[in-house]
């Protein structure tokens, strides 16, 4: 049964899809167009913001305007074709950047840091380093990991079983 | 995330990089430069990216390309906004107001943008490009690299500005011994005691040998007298006497050394809790902050207690028991003796490695759950309201679950490790059996010196076997340590200035032009420029977000501006030391706290020497006398924790009482009506209105009836200040306060 709440003004949702909004590239950030009654407006500049980060990183994305005020939410980007859902991806993905680890190298822990050499799932290698180690590595569902280091970068574990057992073996204890 | 650096390797300056990419660019033309890391539209791109600002120009470069260049006279700001895990770094056109990408990177070059961005805006607001000046700029000097707190040399964190890497080890040793040395004298008479307590231990064994050879296993058991034996006895007896009477001394000095020790770093560690800043705090839970005052330091007063003594009491023995039998001429059997004890060392050092994540992983477990406790009971009237108690408790199973798994591993881990090492320590009491057997055999030893050594070897394996908890205790010392001087590193943000003034204050407040944000690098309040007389009433006025909290942080010092000064009476509140700031501030904050005790004390708490006059008169005044004399108690009722419970109102009430006790100059309301009725809020509203007659009042209200008394209302929008006048004013400008007023009697007609 439907919430009865869900027909109240204040709790209406505008939902954006490719019938009432077009997305295009503008001084380097993402402008949308959006049509709503007949009448078209124009943001120059919009925000994306996941609701649900770890979930669904690519569902219920709000599109706030340049007043950082909800125009609209993108319940799945796949609502759009072509090149806007490629817009919109890349968008996300330039504001919610986290590497993704494949394996990790070694794990030293010193004077209350820990740090981490890794390699990517795009073969590069970096290193990094998180202090309070155990309250930076936060389960995002039970086989994937974020790790956040001492600056507020953000690493992705996407699979915990697909972690080499070396891996594996030096990220056990924190989990 | 970042490239280790070559241990001596040098970092290039700021000019050395700029003038690697613009080779003509010249040192006292460049104002900024800062680096990028991530390519500005393919998301997961990483380029090595510059970007350079001169008396001219905004440079761009790509892995050593330029691939932008803005004229400087162009853009009005440039502003740093935070992604998730990265950063874009935008500039602003003067022409349209049009926002443009300059560039992205990960959080590790974020602050450096900022504090680049910061500073770029402040030569726009101040004198310009043209006129700018490097050299006289040195205040600034180095804030472009402020946010970065990694060690120039081996590019690892660094705490409170030292890197623990680089820095001198001894200093650690220092630091700890600044803590202890005020109880030098004890520590070293505790230490001759050792001296004497092993020396005393070490003639036992000897007289034992001596009764066993000469009385009980005589070769003439004729020429034995019995009085002689009992002599012997008798001495053994009186050692064993004085032997645990040194130790009792040698117990009690150590008791009182480490307690005095515990008692100060558990000082030290409150106080330093209580000088951090709000936001500093409020990165730990309560339940943390309290683990890490009770249960971390009473580990290491337990192994300064318990532990160490034993360990230096053993490490003594030992060397003592080596000279016996270097004197006794047994040096082989005293080599054969140790031989398991390397082995023993080395088997704890490989199981230290593995145990010591355990462990660690066993606190946090630990800390997890009491906070999880804490949490629920914080919130049970929510809990029960809602009829989550099912819930909560499946909540708290699993983390107390957790924990217990993880104990199971450690444990597990422990006792399958002990046995082998225990059989390993009851080695060396065999090597003996067969050593001195043999030597019985042959007749060059006695009875009474396999008696001797055995005792010996005891003593050196018996402690031992008692100390096979003290790899552990280790661990529980280090990590509760390094727990604890975490929070006492932690950098104070807010600190008096040396010099600080204690003025007496009048009320006049100066805001000029101030900025400020939080970490994020977001402005929540910029360029606000407010000036406020003694004795006016100010109501801050506008939608939740646009930084009303954050302006009266500020005036109250939680936190200190970026650009800009606040200044009391004409003293930068910077000047002003903190206690004396604070204590001539009343303030009433929405969420009211009051703590355990009684009415009286709660509102005695800002002003303890208080009569009890005034505070029925400061009750009157705030509303709350006639619900107090109500009580059973009056205002001797116990409240807090485990007290009466008032309504939120009363509360309230209470805590407006306990601000003007104070008879503050400055009285700074932050919503602090909003939980009365209509009818109480007048009452207050009234009386605030007499009291705000000599002293200087600032209120936030969202309620705006509340503030019909203010001298001006000030409406903040965005961080910045929109609008400033009188109620009338307002309502005639029809702005933004006029909408709010107008939304508010739209609702009250609804109700």
């Amino acid at each position: 049964m439907e919430n009865e709440i869900m027909n109240e003004k204040s709790a209406r949702i505008v939902r954006l899809d490719k019938s009432n909004a077009r997305f295009e590239e503008k001084n380097g950030f993402l402008a949308l167009i959006f049509t709503e009654n007949g009448e078209e407006q124009r943001f120059d500049r919009i925000f994306l913001h996941r609701a649900f980060p770890y979930e669904l990183p690519y569902k219920f994305i709000s599109v706030l305007g340049e007043e950082k005020k909800e125009i609209g939410i993108i319940f799945d980007v796949d609502d759009f074709e072509g090149e806007a859902v490629a817009k919109i991806k890349e968008e996300i993905e330039r504001k919610y950047y986290s590497p993704i680890i494949k394996e990790i190298k070694s794990v030293k822990e010193r004077y209350g840091f820990s740090y981490w050499k890794v390699s990517l799932v795009d073969g590069r290698e970096l290193s990094f380093t998180m202090q309070d180690t155990f309250k930076n590595i936060l389960h995002t569902s039970d086989d994937s990991l974020m790790l956040q280091d001492v600056d507020g970068n953000r690493f992705t574990i996407a699979s915990i079983a697909a972690l080499n057992s070396k891996s594996y073996r030096k990220i056990e204890l924190y989990l | 995330m970042r490239m280790k650096k070559k241990s001596g390797e040098k970092r290039a300056t700021s000019f050395e990089i700029a003038n690697k990419l613009c080779p003509e660019l010249k040192k006292e033309d460049l104002i900024i430069s800062f680096p990028y890391n991530l390519h500005p539209s393919d998301p997961r791109g990483r380029i090595r990216g510059n970007v350079i600002i001169d008396r001219e120009s905004i440079r761009v470069f790509a892995d050593g390309i330029l691939t932008m260049s803005i004229q400087i006279c162009d853009v009005a700001e440039l502003k740093v906004e935070g992604g998730v895990g990265s950063c874009f770094v935008s500039y602003t056109l003067k022409e349209d107001g049009s926002e443009h990408l300059l560039c992205r990177s990960d959080m590790s070059l974020n602050k450096r943008a900022i504090a680049a961005s910061k500073k770029f805006n402040r030569i726009v607001k101040s004198c310009g490009f043209a006129d700018y000046d490097a050299n006289n700029d040195k205040s600034k000097k180095g804030k472009e690299d402020e946010g970065s707190r990694m060690c120039p040399k081996c590019g690892r964190p660094m705490r409170r500005g030292v890197c623990m890497h680089c820095t001198n080890k001894l200093k650690t040793i220092k630091r700890l011994w600044l803590i202890i040395k005020p109880y030098k004298a004890f520590i070293i008479l505790s230490v001759v005691f050792f001296v004497v307590v092993s020396a005393l231990n070490l003639i036992l064994p000897e007289l034992n040998r001596y009764a066993t050879d000469e009385y009980i296993n005589s070769s003439s058991p004729e020429k034995v007298s019995a009085v002689d034996y009992l002599v012997v006895i008798l001495l053994m007896l009186g050692v064993q006497v004085i032997l645990r009477l040194f130790s009792m001394f040698r117990s009690h000095l150590l008791i009182n050394a480490s307690t005095g020790v515990i008692v100060d770093l558990r000082n030290m560690l409150f106080e330093k809790i209580q000088k951090l800043s709000i936001s500093k705090i409020s990165k730990r839970t309560a339940g943390e902050l309290m683990r890490r005052v009770s249960h971390d330091v009473a580990q290491i007063q337990s192994f300064l207690v318990h532990y160490l003594p034993s360990l230096i009491e053993q490490a003594v023995l030992i060397v003592a028991i080596g000279i016996v039998f270097l004197a006794s001429d047994a040096g082989i059997l005293f080599l054969l003796i140790l031989i398991p004890v390397p082995i023993v060392v080395i088997g704890f050092s490989l199981f230290w490695k593995k145990a010591h994540k355990l462990f660690r992983r066993c606190w946090q477990l630990g800390s997890k759950s009491n906070s999880v406790l804490h949490d629920i009971f914080s919130g049970i009237r929510v809990v029960k309201s809602f009829g989550m108690e099912h819930k909560e408790t499946e909540r708290y199973d699993a983390a107390a679950s957790e924990e217990r798994d993880m104990q199971i591993k450690s444990d597990t881990l422990w006792y399958s490790l002990m046995p082998v090492m225990q059989f390993l320590m009851c080695f060396g009491e065999f090597i003996i059996l067969f050593y001195v057997g043999n030597g019985i055999l042959d007749g060059g030893m006695t009875l009474g010196e396999m008696s001797k050594y055995s005792m010996y070897a005891s003593m050196i394996y018996g402690p031992l076997r008692m100390l096979s908890n003290l790899p552990r205790q280790i661990l529980n010392f280090i990590t509760s340590t390094a727990k604890v001087f975490e929070i006492i590193d932690e950098e104070v943000e807010i600190a008096d200035k040396e010099g600080a003034v204690n003025p007496i204050i009048k009320g006049d407040i100066d805001i000029n032009n101030i900025s400020f944000g939080y970490d994020s690098g977001t402005e929540v309040l910029s360029n606000v420029d407010i000036h406020i007389r003694s004795g006016e009433f100010i109501g801050l006025v506008g939608k939740s977000g646009v930084g009303k909290s954050t302006l009266i942080n500020l005036i109250m010092r939680m936190y200190d501006v970026e650009d800009g000064n606040i200044c009391i009476d004409g003293v930068d509140i910077r000047d002003i030391s903190q206690e004396s700031l604070r204590s001539q501030m009343g303030v009433v904050l929405q969420e009211t706290f009051l703590f355990a005790g009684t009415v009286y004390q709660n509102i005695a708490y800002a002003k303890p020497e208080s009569t009890r006059e005034e505070i029925i008169a400061v009750s009157k005044l705030a509303g709350c006398h006639d619900f107090i004399i109500k009580l059973t108690d009056g205002y001797d009722t116990k409240v807090g924790e485990k007290g009466y419970t008032l309504s939120g109102g009363e509360r309230q009430r209470i805590a407006i009482a306990r601000a003007l006790l104070r008879d503050p100059k400055i009285l700074i309301l932050d919503e602090a009506t909003a939980s009365l009725d209509t009818e109480t809020e007048k009452q207050i509203q009234d009386a605030l209105a007499n009291l705000s007659k000599n002293r200087t009042t600032i209120a936030i209200a969202h309620r705006l009836s509340t503030l019909r008394n203010a001298t001006r209302l000030v409406v903040l929008d965005k961080g910045r200040v929109a609008e400033v006048g009188s109620h009338d004013e307002l309502m005639e400008k029809q702005g933004i306060y006029y909408g709010l007023v107008m939304a508010q009697r739209e609702m009250s007609k609804m109700e």
